[in-house]
């Protein structure tokens, strides 16, 4: 099996029944339509001319030599299950931003689960295969160009990551060119410090080392001019690179400003409260010192009657009772709509 | 912004309903509350040794005498509200209460009776008109009933809960202080006006309070109806003044509002309503004349109704009577004579005359309570101080 450290030396092909421990360098294929096992030289011998059944007892599909594989997982039903994802996948490739609510995408997250459960475990394959059929003519260029999608950012990943390795040696091989400057100049220096003083001339030595320590400071700027050249290359190079992608799906967002209150104002719709309203019996109270004094307005009992009497005035209770039940059966409706888009 | 308040208010959250749903929940608590019931009985008299063929009919009131009995019972509160001399908004919320606290709760668990008073002084909490416990016991004692502070103060978290703890409500407010207000705004015929609110008012502090209206309607909606009942032309009005004919969606609110008001004035609040007149609410379980249910005080008093009410009460007394007692002692309580009563075993010696006219009532009454206890499966025993006294009873 594929674990070497678990090999088994009794494993045996079911076909021709050589075993490992006869034949040490026994290689063992499945083909993904029956996962049924069995040795290379069976695979060679029976499917040379073609497709042919499978020679294991009451399997009889028909297979080809082309479609035989070594077997990933231990487990057959792993390897399957792997597979069926696999495939599965292929054709629902929708991501989050092809979604407009968090809700839609978890529904057809859910959707998408059912259907490879169903493929597993082998629950209504008729029905569930038509479904996938169906949903794949239905979002065909959905799906193709999700795909493309797909491969575009896997060949992006693999020039950004080529592009950083690039800069890296280019950095790599800068800095060792300029240790090898360096030491050059060194050298050079201490050359003509050398010469200077045997000939004796002091100020010429003075002058000598002005004049390197001039240079060196100008090599310095200009590596440090180049690295970020380098640097600035290569960054521009990915923020190209990602902008391009997220630019062929991005959304406009098309409503206004955020309104935190969604809408809400504090007007009132069907009064207007006045300073002062003719009224009797609160006369006493609009000219007690006391009742002012210990904060009771008269204005904020008509406020509070008026709002009393107009909330909920035009809030009619079997409208609301409709509403409710729209709202309960649009929880199903999201739930439908995704099934409905597949079947 | 009005109405999207009003949606966050607890009256509309937990309180309002389309008639549909207020009648599928009225016979939903009787169901349930009968079914609690005979099972409870069943299971006595199997316990008492009896077999299910001898237990007999279990005839619970249905649910459309149970609101016959709550609608008599507010009419009772708004009486005894009125010996009290409380304002009306007492009066309102406390009917609110009632009427609330047996949408969800069956009176085969909790007789209204016994709550009337303590509805009636939490609503003197609610509304913030303080009455001290002991005049108000005082009151209570000039009509009639005699209650201790316990029998006031313990319903309270019973009440609270069927309530859903939802007590402040708006209720009131608009049925009388803002009324006015918005009167007010006519500059008119004054006297007319004047008269218009008085009717209003009436019937807001009394016909509306033994409706369902405030399960199935908005309380500006209530107070409107009952402006446009009382005075329909000058409503009409008014409303024409705050729903100009020019805007189309305030003329569409208009068209539907009135249409709304005239379901409350006429289905719910005319004096016209009788038994005979036509039902709006067919097969619907509502507090309507149509269904024998008293919509005014003045047919609180009518005998054949007292009559109906009386039978309901004995016949629920009977059955929760049942249902407390041991299977034995209801029979003999019945009175029905069919003599297979199997007693439960209640030898136990009785006092033998030595004690004196105390310890006999002692005696009696822990033998009392052993005998409750034992119906009950009182598995931890009397309490510690009933304890203390029988153990000094004995020596």
């Amino acid at each position: 099996m594929s674990n070497p450290l678990f090999r088994d030396d009794d494993e045996n092909c079911p076909v021709c029944k050589s075993s490992r421990y006869l034949n040490p360098n026994i290689r063992f294929l499945m083909n993904p339509v029956c996962y049924h096992k069995m040795c290379e030289s069976c695979v060679d011998r029976i499917f040379m001319q073609g497709p042919a059944p499978c020679p294991v007892i009451a399997c009889g599909k028909t297979l080809r030599k082309n479609k035989f594989r070594k077997q990933t997982f231990e487990d057959v039903a792993v390897e399957r299950e792997v597979d069926v994802r696999k495939r599965v996948a292929l054709t629902f490739n929708k991501r989050q931003d092809d979604f407009d609510t968090l809700r839609e995408y978890n529904d057809y997250l859910e959707e998408v689960e059912q259907i490879t459960f169903n493929l597993v475990n082998k629950i209504d394959v008729k029905e569930t295969e038509a479904r996938l059929l169906e949903y794949e003519t239905a979002n065909k260029d959905l799906i193709s160009s999700n795909a493309a999608r797909q491969a575009a950012e896997m060949m992006a990943f693999a020039q950004a990551t080529e592009a950083e390795k690039e800069s890296q040696r280019l950095a790599r091989e800068m800095a060792v060119r300029e240790r090898e400057e360096e030491r050059r100049e060194q050298e050079e220096l201490k050359a003509a410090t050398l010469n200077a003083l045997a000939s004796g001339d002091k100020g010429a030595v003075k002058v000598i080392q002005e004049v390197q320590l001039k240079r060196s400071g100008e090599r310095k700027r200009r590596q440090a001019d180049e690295q970020m050249k380098l640097k600035s290359l290569a960054e521009g190079r990915s923020l190209l690179k990602s902008s391009l992608l997220a630019g062929t799906r991005k959304r406009v967002l098309e409503d206004g400003p955020f309104d935190p209150l969604g809408g809400l104002s504090d007007a009132n719709e069907h009064y207007i409260v006045q300073d002062y309203y003719e009224n009797k019996w609160l006369e006493n109270v609009r000219n007690d010192t006391a009742a002012q004094a210990g904060g009771y307005f008269v204005k904020e009992y008509y406020r509070r009657s008026l709002f009393e009497a107009f909330s909920g005035l035009t809030f009619f209770v079997d409208e609301e009772a409709a509403r409710i039940e729209e709202e309960k059966r649009a929880t199903t409706y999201t739930d439908l709509m995704i099934s409905d888009a597949v079947s | 912004m009005d109405d999207t308040i009003y949606s966050t208010s607890t009256q509309h959250r937990l309180f309002t309903f389309t008639p549909r749903q207020l009648s599928d929940l009225r016979y939903a608590t009787n169901n349930a509350a009968v079914e609690k019931i005979t099972e409870s009985i069943k299971r006595r008299a199997a316990a008492a040794g009896i077999v299910e063929s001898e237990i007999g009919e279990i005839d619970c009131p249905t649910a459309e005498e149970e609101l016959k009995l709550v609608a008599y019972y507010c009419v009772k509160c708004m009486q005894l509200s009125d010996h009290f001399q409380f304002p009306s908004n007492v009066k309102a919320t406390a009917l609110t209460f009632l009427h609330r606290l047996y949408l969800t709760t069956s009176t085969l668990t909790l007789h209204p009776k016994k709550l009337l008073l303590p509805i009636l002084y939490l609503a003197t909490k609610t509304e913030n008109h303080y009455t001290p416990i002991n005049s108000f016991i005082e009151t209570a004692a000039t009509a009639g009933p005699q209650v201790t502070k316990e029998d006031l103060l313990d319903p309270e978290f019973t009440i609270a809960m069927g309530l859903r703890w939802a007590f402040q409500e708006n209720l009131v407010p608009p049925a009388a202080g803002a009324k006015v207000a918005l009167l007010e705004l006519l500059a008119g015929d004054m006297d007319r006006i004047g008269r218009a609110h008085g009717e209003a008012r009436r019937l807001l502090t009394t016909t509306a309070l033994l409706t369902d209206v405030y399960f199935l309607y908005t309380p500006p909606q209530i107070s409107f109806g009952a402006f446009l009942e009382a005075d329909r032309e000058l409503a009409t009005f008014y409303l024409d003044v705050k729903f100009p004919e020019s805007d189309l969606p305030a003329r569409k609110a208009k068209t539907k509002l009135l249409g709304v008001l005239d379901e409350i004035a006429k289905n719910h609040l005319s004096a016209g309503l009788s038994r005979e007149s036509k039902n709006p609410y067919q097969d619907l379980l509502l507090q309507l004349p149509h269904n024998g249910i008293t919509t005014s005080l003045a047919m609180a008093v009518d005998s054949a109704l007292v009559k109906e009410v009386t039978r309901i009460d004995k016949k629920l007394y009977r059955v929760t009577k049942r249902d407390q007692d041991s299977a034995g002692k209801k029979k003999t309580e019945e009175g029905n004579g069919n003599g297979n009563g199997s007693q439960s075993g209640n030898g136990n010696g009785n006092g033998n005359g030595k004690y004196d006219e105390d310890e006999e009532r002692r005696a009696k009454k822990r033998r009392l309570e052993r005998e409750k206890a034992e119906r009950e499966g009182d598995v931890f025993g009397a309490s510690l101080s009933d304890v203390k006294t029988a153990g000094a009873g004995s020596f």
